[in-house]
């Protein structure tokens, strides 16, 4: 009975991240707006463009390579993929032993199958936006995989749930978490690190050449990937901490299904609204920023390691 | 207008294609653009690659220089898509209708287009005005897209 509800809400989770998101970007844009003074879009705009684009025709240029028509559609499978692999306050029944792993894989492999289709696109502003985004993910993922390798370390388990149901509040799962978090906004190119789309500068960069389908299938996995990544590190930081006040009774899992969402849509909207405040960065800059940010995963993963 | 569909009036990018005006015009777009006119209300979004364009903006007289950019670019563009020819320049060549170094404004452009690529023109609305206001420009851009009803009618002259 029980696990039955745990997969109707890993199901109703993916579905809801999977609508939602979009939806979150329309909020975002809109606040940005409020800042600015103005009235803005409406709330579904993202998925009105979406919409749009997918009735349009779709240019391939002649210097493109196969990669490049199948890579937006691969990228978007990957992000749909991560959906129910994730934990949405109640444990994923549709989960198995190492699927932390695999999460980790479709994280990285969708942005950079993304990012490989674009430098097949064979356009100089798209290579420009490929190469920063190589270094960026680089530097990135370092953090992401070390922030993962405490939760490993910490409870002994390659599966998310476990991960989560074992530990209690560990200072070492903290810190990363919060790593985690940070990287979340990098990875996801907002504004201060949004160097491979710089639209006043290389034009778009990584999707300079996209067109209709093709464009709105990475707009899609972008805007997924900003929201499985926010999960991820909301599943480390957070979620153990619910488990401990709630439980996984029937109450307990509803109960904390709600507030994980709420709160992960909460904090793509703070990230929103920092975003509003911003200018752009250089590369360099950027990496010295992620490369600092190491020390955090680091520290967790030392204290992991003494068991704290 | 038939070939707009629904969900191109509710989001269309534009991008900004300056063919060798004087500047001015490109000013007044800009000022389209800002908050004080909020444009975004509407979905617009400035784009910069004429592969994610539903609308262009086009400006100046077309120099012979920027001629074969503008058809690379206007080629570049995926259908459905519509043209604002802003400013008298665009619009007929100006004051430099019948000089040597322009080709006088986008009708002889798609005529030549036409002609030699086999392009069919898309919609295309003509806003004039040395340059035009911020709001003539915003005005245009919505009956391009459908929003609003044109208040002219096309009329053709015919010697009896
Ligand atoms: S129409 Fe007037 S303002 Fe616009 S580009 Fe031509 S000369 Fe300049």
């Amino acid at each position: 009975m029980l696990s039955i509800l745990y997969v109707i809400l890993t199901i109703l989770g993916s579905i809801i991240g999977f609508t939602v998101a979009p939806l979150v970007d329309g909020i975002e844009r809109k606040i940005r707006a409020k800042i600015q003074n103005r009235i803005g879009p409406p709330l579904i705009q993202t998925w009105l463009d979406i919409a749009k684009l997918l009735r349009k025709e779709s240019l391939i240029p002649r210097t493109a390579k196969a990669l490049f028509i199948i890579a937006p559609a691969i990228a978007l499978a990957m992000n749909i993929a991560a959906l129910p692999l994730l934990y949405y306050g109640a444990p994923n029944v549709l989960g198995f032993y190492g699927d932390i792993i695999l999460i980790l894989y479709l994280v990285v492999g969708s942005s950079l199958i993304l990012s490989l289709g674009a430098a097949a696109s064979g356009n100089p502003y798209a290579t420009i936006g490929f190469s920063r985004k190589i270094s960026l993910l680089i530097a990135c993922e370092l953090v992401v995989a070390l922030s993962i390798a405490t939760a490993i370390l910490k409870t002994g388990s390659l599966s998310l749930t476990e991960v989560i149901l074992r530990t209690g509040i560990a200072p070492s799962m903290i810190i990363a978490g919060i790593a985690l978090l940070i990287v979340t906004y990098i990875e996801s190119l907002r504004l201060p690190f949004e160097l491979t789309e710089a639209k006043p500068e290389i034009m778009g960069g990584i999707f300079v050449e996209y067109s209709g389908r093709l464009l709105a299938f990475a707009e899609l996995s972008h805007i997924l990937h900003r929201f499985v990544m926010t999960l991820l590190s909301l599943d480390i930081l957070i979620a153990p901490l619910l488990k401990l006040v709630f439980g996984v009774s029937i109450m307990g899992v509803l109960m904390s299904f709600i507030i994980l969402m709420l709160i992960s849509i909460l904090v793509l909207i703070v990230y929103g609204a920092i975003e509003s405040l911003c200018g752009r960065t250089r590369i360099d800059r950027a990496l010295i920023f992620t490369a600092r940010l190491m020390i955090l995963p680091i520290i967790s993963l030392i204290l992991a390691s003494i068991g704290v | 207008m038939a070939r707009i569909n629904p969900p191109f009036k509710k989001s269309p990018w534009i991008f900004h294609l300056n063919t060798g005006g004087c500047n001015a015009c490109d000013i007044e777009i800009l000022d389209a653009l800002t908050p004080y006119h909020d444009v975004e209300r509407f979905g617009m979004k400035l784009v910069g690659t004429p592969r994610h364009a539903d609308v262009i903006l086009l400006t100046g007289p077309i120099t012979r220089e920027s001629k074969i950019k503008v058809i690379r670019t206007l080629l570049a563009v995926p259908r459905p898509f519509a043209v604002l020819a802003i400013g008298s320049c665009a619009v007929g060549g100006g004051i430099w209708f019948d000089s040597y170094a322009t080709i006088g404004g986008l009708p002889n452009l798609y005529e030549e287009m036409r002609h030699k690529y086999n392009f069919e023109p898309p919609p295309t609305i003509y806003i004039p005005g040395c340059p035009p206001r911020p709001e003539a420009i915003i005005f245009g851009a919505a009956q391009a897209l459908g929003i609003l009803k044109k208040k002219v009618k096309r009329e053709v002259y015919k010697e009896d």
